[in-house]
């Protein structure tokens, strides 16, 4: 199995070194201990994955993306193909384009709303208000009222982030609450 | 002023000690919200897990009564309910480790409005060991 990842990596990597934040986020994640409930939070979206899903990814690179920070990738061909392909695309061949957008990925949701991690029958859930507003459907003076409501009543501080599950189910700090819909007015 | 609401205010005491009964006995009202730690939880899932009350709260709302888009007439309305201020609330507050806040419901859409709370009550607020908190909303 190790052999496979390496040899995908290599591949992936057509020969060329990896880069510092590919390498470590896989020495970091690929040996890490089995854990079937953990999750991981992607720093970008704020959404969460479980750890094991992470686990499986055969390259740093993938893992990085997962986490939200792959647009930091430094490895040289990946970044030289993706790199000429936006630029050809968008500037017909003038390379001055932002580094950072030389590994963008298509969205592979629909609408205008953030993607969210994870398949309809896997735990997942996410932090992001304004993406919970839009998967659970309501407009936005009875979200607020009803984010008030469930802090208020929770005695959880106005600052603090609440972890939306897709079924409504919310926690705080990995601790149960309640479940969301019922706070409707 | 719209009839969406903007601005509103709760007094609650929270902690896992909080006796509802007891504090709805204290205030002589009738509370917004009166739970313990541990009440069990409705499971919406259909699963039957076993859920319950991470915390309790006692609390009271300004929001059915007061109607403004300032939160000082909120807060006034709750220190006329609760006879604020008590001068045993702090202390036994403190024996069950409790927290006491007063939680400002603010939309702030513009981003120009600036939550008005009047000098007295956060004087108040601070010898009785409570704190204030603005829970705005800017979109």
């Amino acid at each position: 199995m190790k052999q496979q990842e390496q040899a995908s990596t290599a591949a992936l990597m057509s020969g060329e070194q990896e880069c510092l934040l590919c390498r470590v986020t896989y020495s970091i994640f690929s040996t890490f201990p089995l854990m079937p409930s953990a999750l991981t939070m992607n720093v970008e979206t704020g959404e969460f994955l479980p750890l094991n899903r992470l686990r499986s990814y055969a390259t740093g690179y993938e893992m990085a993306d997962a986490l939200g920070y792959a647009w930091a990738c430094n490895c040289g061909e990946r970044i030289q193909r993706a790199d000429d392909g936006m630029a050809s695309s968008l500037y017909g061949g003038n390379l001055c384009v932002p580094r950072n957008l030389g590994n963008a990925q298509p969205f592979k949701h629909d609408g205008d709303g953030l993607p969210y991690v994870g398949e309809a029958d896997e735990l997942a859930g996410t932090t992001n208000e304004k993406y919970a507003r839009k998967i659970f459907g309501y407009d936005r003076s009875t979200f607020r009222g009803m984010i008030h409501k469930f802090k208020k009543n929770h005695s959880i501080g106005a600052a603090d982030n609440l972890e939306f599950e897709k079924n409504g189910d919310v926690y705080f700090r990995g601790i149960y609450l309640d479940n969301f819909h019922d706070y409707r007015n | 002023m719209t009839d969406v609401c903007v601005a509103s205010a709760s007094f609650t005491i929270s902690g896992d000690h909080v006796l509802p009964e007891w504090w709805t006995r204290y205030f002589g009202v009738t509370p917004d919200i009166a739970v313990a730690k541990g009440e069990p939880l409705r499971d919406h899932t259909g699963q039957g897990r076993t859920l319950v009350r991470r915390t309790g709260v006692w609390g009271l709302s300004s929001e059915k009564a007061v109607r403004s888009e300032h939160l000082e007439p909120h807060l006034r309305y709750l220190i006329q309910q609760l006879a604020l201020p008590r001068p045993d609330l702090k202390q036994y507050v403190e024996s069950i480790g409790a927290k006491m806040r007063f939680v400002c419901f603010w939309v702030n859409e513009s981003g120009d409005r600036v939550p008005d709370i009047p000098d007295d009550i956060r004087v108040m607020m601070e010898a009785l060991g409570g704190i204030i908190e603005i829970d705005e909303y800017r979109d």
